[in-house]
């Protein structure tokens, strides 16, 4: 039996929490949840998920912020790291180029479906 | 005795005959004379006509000076007329020849009129180049005769001597004083009307600079060589060269650079007889639109029209600009907006599709659509409210109805919120509060809903936020109203504004919470704070915040004001009133 893939949704916006989480449960992942970067980070670290969804825009530490103190991180520095959110901002996007994650995905572009493969992709 | 008789009679008939014809003679003479006379009036009128019409509006005084030799010959009778002008850098010799002449001829006149123009000028004129234009019969060497008759002319423009006008001929006892009085006459008029024109010009540049001079726009005026003819104060602080007192093109070129090609768009202008406009350019930290246009003048019996040279204006449209990015932002802040709930909800259905969910699971899933769908609606609703108040279209209905129960049933509506956010909710009222009062309900139950949830949403958990009404009589101190209700509030600066209004009620909601800054406050109730690209991440969350846009409005349209203060950290009041 393989072993379940872990995942990590980072996201404040419940409905997309909602979302993802049952998507990703029904595609045979084990779901982790964070409404926010510090619950993020924590879980991160005690978890070691195999991809972290991550959210920019948050309330109490935002997903940049969550992304340095991740990478500060022995383990943190190689996590793999996929930024969703609804900012099509440039400047986030190089900021988030730098601290290095595998893709940068506006949400609104990606279907459901489509993000779980992408997701699959990653992980192979 | 018949004899003498006969003798008498044709002494008689011989002396009458005699004065007849000295009569007739004398008649025939002073006929004769005036007919001269007339002539020569009407070849005075004639020219001077020919020349007012001619001279219009010109102040080129060389032209001037071609039209009237031009026309002498129609009266007088010359070998060559000449005249000489003088100008800053040298003096003009222009003679016509109407016969030919010889060298000498020509030379002698030239000295006889420079000699007169030292005279006049008191001043040596040996040293000034001259130059010649010659016209008309050719020279011929062989031809002897010298000068006979001569005559010269002072041309006096505006109190100057500018010149001498002669003419000569190899014919002797010409040009007597007599024949000579209408050339003074034409001379005399040319140059009074020049003067006249001279003046008027000096007016009209006199207005025209102190217009220039005081206008906001920055004006910059240069000939065809490009040389700086105008350049007004403003043009001289944006480009800032305030101090500089001989202004070039270059000053220009250097400031502008790349970000305007100053001389190529002049030359551009002139060449396509077109205004030129510019998008914005940035000079220091303001947004200019800069025009370029051609100058032209209409020449005197041309088709054409003479070339001046170029004017450019530079226009601040930095405020233009402000605005026009402010609303940039916030279109695309309210897209932004919708955009969100949008895509969540496309997602959920889609979850939902062709998907047998459990009871509970597809419940949520609805909620949540609902709750977007909702989110949305309130938007595009406080979108088309801010449109409508913004013009002047915003409609409130009035009914007399009770402020008391009002508040009371948003307090009811708002109680499961509240618990769930461990916030209690109270309601106090002012014993003096009338029965009923004329407001428009919905809408202000509107404005209650957007200021208690605003409440609830930023209290710390376990406060409570407390809504007061007040009933304030105009002129009271509203401090000492407030103090009888037991009143929980912020206010302190907006008292005096209180104060002032007329009978009111007023309600105030109090929340113990994060509190607002300063910088906050000011932009709280305008359209263009809303969350743009540049606010920090953690208040992005917070909302369009257009409603506080619309209950301004509400309220206003009801004529009550709307207000808030905060003490950061502590919490904030947020007020309205209705008067009464």
């Amino acid at each position: 039996m393989s072993k379940k893939k872990k995942i990590l949704i980072v996201e404040d916006e419940v409905i997309y929490l909602s979302v993802f989480s049952d998507k990703f449960k029904s595609e045979n992942f084990d779901v982790f949840e964070a409404k926010n970067g510090q619950e993020g980070l924590d879980i991160s670290l005690k978890e070691r998920p195999n991809l972290i969804l991550l959210d920019i825009a948050m309330p109490v530490m935002d997903g940049l912020t969550m992304l340095s103190k991740l990478r500060e991180d022995k383990w943190g520095k190689d996590a793999n790291v996929i930024l969703l959110t609804n900012y099509t901002d440039e400047n986030k996007i190089a900021e988030a180029g730098e601290k290095g994650v595998f893709e940068y995905l506006v949400k609104k572009d990606w279907s459901v479906d489509d993000l779980v493969e992408k997701v699959k992709e990653k992980l192979k | 005795m018949q004899d003498i008789l006969f003798i008498i009679i044709g002494l008689f008939i011989l002396i009458v005959g005699v004065f007849s014809y000295w009569e007739s003679r004398k008649f025939k003479i002073d006929l004769k004379t005036r007919e001269a006379e007339m002539k020569r009036r009407m070849y005075e009128i004639a020219i001077l006509k020919e020349l007012s019409d001619r001279v219009g509006y010109s102040l080129n005084i060389q032209n001037i000076i071609d039209i009237i030799t031009g026309s002498l010959h129609q009266f007088i009778d010359y070998s060559a007329t000449s005249y000489v002008l003088i100008e800053p850098e040298k003096i003009i010799f222009k003679a016509h020849l109407e016969k030919s002449v010889s060298r000498h001829f020509l030379n002698d006149i030239k000295g006889r009129i420079i000699k007169s123009l030292s005279a006049l000028l008191d001043s040596d004129l040996s040293k000034i180049r001259i130059e010649e234009i010659i016209s008309g019969a050719i020279i011929v060497d062989e031809l002897s005769e010298p000068v006979k008759s001569f005559f010269n002319i002072p041309l006096v423009i505006a109190n100057k001597v500018v010149g001498v006008l002669t003419i000569a001929h190899t014919k002797a006892g010409l040009y007597k004083e007599e024949e000579m009085t209408i050339l003074y006459k034409i001379v005399q008029q040319a140059s009074q009307a020049v003067t006249r024109l001279q003046e008027v010009v000096e007016i009209e540049e006199r207005k025209l600079n102190a217009m220039v001079e005081s206008m906001t726009e920055g004006v910059v005026m240069t000939d065809k060589d490009y040389r700086v003819v105008v350049v007004n104060p403003a043009v001289k602080k944006i480009i800032k060269i305030e101090d500089k007192e001989e202004i070039t093109i270059f000053d220009f070129i250097d400031k502008l650079g790349e970000k305007f090609d100053i001389r190529g768009k002049l030359e551009e202008s002139v060449k396509l007889d077109k205004v030129l406009f510019s998008n914005e350019v940035l000079i220091g930290e303001r947004f200019y639109q800069i025009s370029v246009s051609p100058v032209k003048s209409r020449l005197l019996n041309s088709d054409g029209d003479e070339k001046l040279g170029g004017v450019v204006i530079f226009h601040d449209v930095t405020h233009e600009k402000e605005v026009e990015k402010m609303r940039e932002d916030f279109t695309s802040m309210m897209v932004h907006e919708l955009r969100s709930p949008l895509d969540a909800t496309t997602k959920i259905i889609d979850m939902m599709k062709g998907k047998r969910l459990v009871k509970a699971k597809r419940d949520e899933y609805l909620g949540m659509i609902y709750n977007s769908s909702s989110e949305m609606l309130g938007l595009v609703n406080n979108l088309l409210d801010v449109a409508k108040i913004e013009a002047g279209k915003f409609q409130v209905f009035k009914n007399p109805t009770s402020i008391r129960e009002s508040i009371k049933e948003r307090v009811v509506f708002f109680e499961t919120l509240a618990k769930d956010s461990n916030i209690k909710l109270k309601a106090v009222f002012d014993e003096n509060i009338p029965a009923e009062i004329n407001f428009d309900k919905q809408r202000t139950s509107q404005v209650l809903n957007n200021f208690i949830s605003n409440s609830i949403k930023y209290s710390r958990e376990g406060t409570i936020t407390t809504i007061n009404t007040i009933y304030h009589v105009a002129g009271a101190n509203i401090a000492e109203e407030a103090a009888k209700v037991d009143i929980k509030w912020f206010l302190v600066e907006n008292i005096s504004k209180l104060n002032q209004l007329p009978n009111s009620i007023v309600v105030a909601v109090t929340d113990f919470g994060s509190g607002i800054s300063k910088d906050g406050i000011d932009k709280l109730f305008s359209k263009f704070n809303q969350i743009g690209p540049n606010t920090p991440v953690a208040d992005s969350k917070r909302g369009s915040g257009l409603g506080l846009v619309v209950a301004k409005g509400i309220i206003e349209s009801q004529g009550g004001i709307v207000g808030v203060e905060s003490k950061e950290g502590e919490g904030s009041t947020f007020f309205f009133t209705i008067p009464i």
